[in-house]
């Protein structure tokens, strides 16, 4: 206490007047948040009144860019681009990241590459029902049959990847006489003699195509329903083509007479004459 | 520094983007066909061409959903465990059955006649799967990020042991003794063309023994059964 005594005037009053004007500064720094402070007050907000040292400097973090018109609302598209900004600023970072997924995602791959086995599917099938959808009696009379193997395929090719599908498709086709589209009194008599107005021979069933003979022979990417269902409509139209041409529809024809001949021969009459309608549009040569 | 890794964002985001399945939408579709035209190089055919005599009596469709769990292990001898994840499928499968026939081998001596009577024998209906179709829209597959997704191979050959387990029961769904009634349905009004009436015409059907039917019916000697 007696350090702090001092004798000489003038050194008194130059202490004195320092700290005069360290008050009389910080009195005027704390008139201003005071007189901040009665304004909210006066305007009703509980703010309380800041006093700051002007010695005392804080840093705040950089907060997300406003807006330019400087409204408190952020937009998403202003989000997304500090997002994008704050990866490129931190790039290290984003790389190491951006590695740590590739290499979980090639470990991901590399697993279930070594653990697939296409003979897990040699193993038999769960128990399920089968319903019956349809049972019912027809007369198609078969004379001809075409067993046919169609190739299709598919290729796609992107940037940087492929989609490739090559299939063989295989069906039966069966030309013959649809005896449901003959009237009941389609056999005429003359005598014992008998007359057979038949309709030209054709496709008896549009599906005729064995879907789990299928095989496929290569098979990279992922391929639609609708990309499977046009390629197997594409596997039927080209073995329609191939199979109903002029020359099997005229070899239905002969066998349906010789058939038809040796059926009514058989249960008595003494002669039979086929007859076949006039050649439809639907032949192909 | 930054440009280059920018560069390689940029890449690897286009890379994904064209690694991935194309959208569903139909619009893309018909987009995707009409930038990606498809290249059909070759189309091989294999064809028999065989005559036939057979009558189609009767027709039906069955429907099966098949159902398979991979519940596959790694075996490395010693140790085994099981795969990790999940992977299952379900495939609904129509199947086409006939019933049918076989006309090849009918003569004079199939039809007898005795007095007003008239006694057709055919041979016994015979089923036959002709088509086979795999519901490719309604097929679902389950299958977790450990494992990877049914092939299209594998996909077929489930739905062939579906197939095959649909034509083990076919004796159970009557085809035959509807095609016994077609194909008697079918016959009859040809044979009253001729005269007969059609009370007096018999369709009998002769069954074509194979070896298991000809241990049961063959007794054999000294034994309780005769």
């Amino acid at each position: 206490m007696n350090e702090n005594l001092t004798t000489n005037p003038e050194e008194l009053q130059s202490t004195f007047s320092d700290p005069q004007a360290e008050t009389t500064e910080k009195a005027e720094q704390t008139a201003q948040p005071s007189e901040v402070a009665d304004k909210n007050a006066e305007e009703g907000e509980n703010i309380p009144a800041k006093i700051a040292s002007p010695a005392v400097v804080t840093a705040t973090p950089p907060s997300p860019p406003l807006p330019p018109d400087g409204k408190s609302k952020r937009g998403c598209w202003s989000i997304l681009w500090w997002c994008l900004k704050a990866m490129v600023r931190h790039w290290r970072i984003t790389f190491f990241v951006l590695l740590v997924a590739l290499i979980g995602y090639g470990a991901m791959v590399a697993y279930r590459t070594l653990t697939n086995s296409n003979d897990a599917v040699e193993k038999p099938i769960e128990q399920s029902p089968e319903e019956i959808v349809r049972l019912q009696a027809i007369g198609q009379w078969e004379f001809l049959s075409v067993e046919s193997e169609e190739l299709v395929e598919r290729h796609y090719s992107g940037l940087m990847s492929e989609r490739d599908l090559v299939c063989i498709y295989r069906g039966t086709l069966r030309i013959g006489v649809d005896m449901r589209k003959l009237p009941t009194d389609w056999v005429e008599m003359q005598g014992r003699n008998a007359i057979l107005p038949l309709p030209q021979p054709s496709l008896l069933d549009e599906d005729f195509l064995d879907e789990s003979r299928t095989t496929v022979f290569f098979e990279q990417g992922v391929f639609r329903p609708e990309e499977r269902d046009a390629m197997r409509t594409e596997a039927k139209d080209k073995m329609k083509k191939r199979a109903i041409t002029a020359e099997n529809l005229s070899i239905a024809r002969r066998n349906a007479e010789a058939q038809f001949q040796k059926l009514f021969l058989a249960m008595g009459y003494e002669d039979v004459v086929v007859e076949f309608e006039s050649s439809t549009p639907t032949e192909t040569n | 520094m930054k440009k280059l890794f920018i560069l390689g964002l940029l890449a690897l985001m286009m890379a994904c983007h064209s690694a991935s399945a194309p959208s569903d939408s139909p619009a893309d579709s018909s987009k995707t066909a009409q930038k990606e035209t498809p290249i059909d190089t070759l189309a091989t055919l294999v064809a028999r061409v065989q005559q036939q005599s057979r009558l189609y009596a009767a027709d039906c469709m069955v429907h099966k959903v098949v159902l398979f769990t991979d519940k596959s292990q790694i075996d490395g001898g010693l140790v085994k465990f099981n795969k990790v994840g999940y992977r299952k499928v379900a495939i609904p499968i129509d199947v086409t059955l006939k019933g049918y026939i076989d006309f090849a081998d009918f003569t004079v001596d199939n039809v007898s006649r005795e007095g007003d009577l008239l006694v057709i024998t055919l041979p016994d209906p015979k089923v036959m799967l002709t088509a086979s179709k795999i519901d490719h829209k309604k097929a679902r597959q389950y299958v977790s990020l450990t494992r990877s997704n049914f092939s299209s191979d594998e996909v077929t050959r489930l739905a062939r042991q579906g197939v095959d387990s649909i034509r083990r029961h076919a004796a159970s769904f009557g085809i035959v003794e509807l095609a016994r009634t077609s194909a008697a349905h079918t016959l009859v009004p040809i044979a009253t063309r001729l005269g007969y009436a059609e009370n007096n015409v018999v369709v009998r059907f002769r069954k074509d023994f194979n070896e298991s039917d000809w241990k049961k019916i063959v007794k054999p000697l000294n034994s309780d059964r005769s």
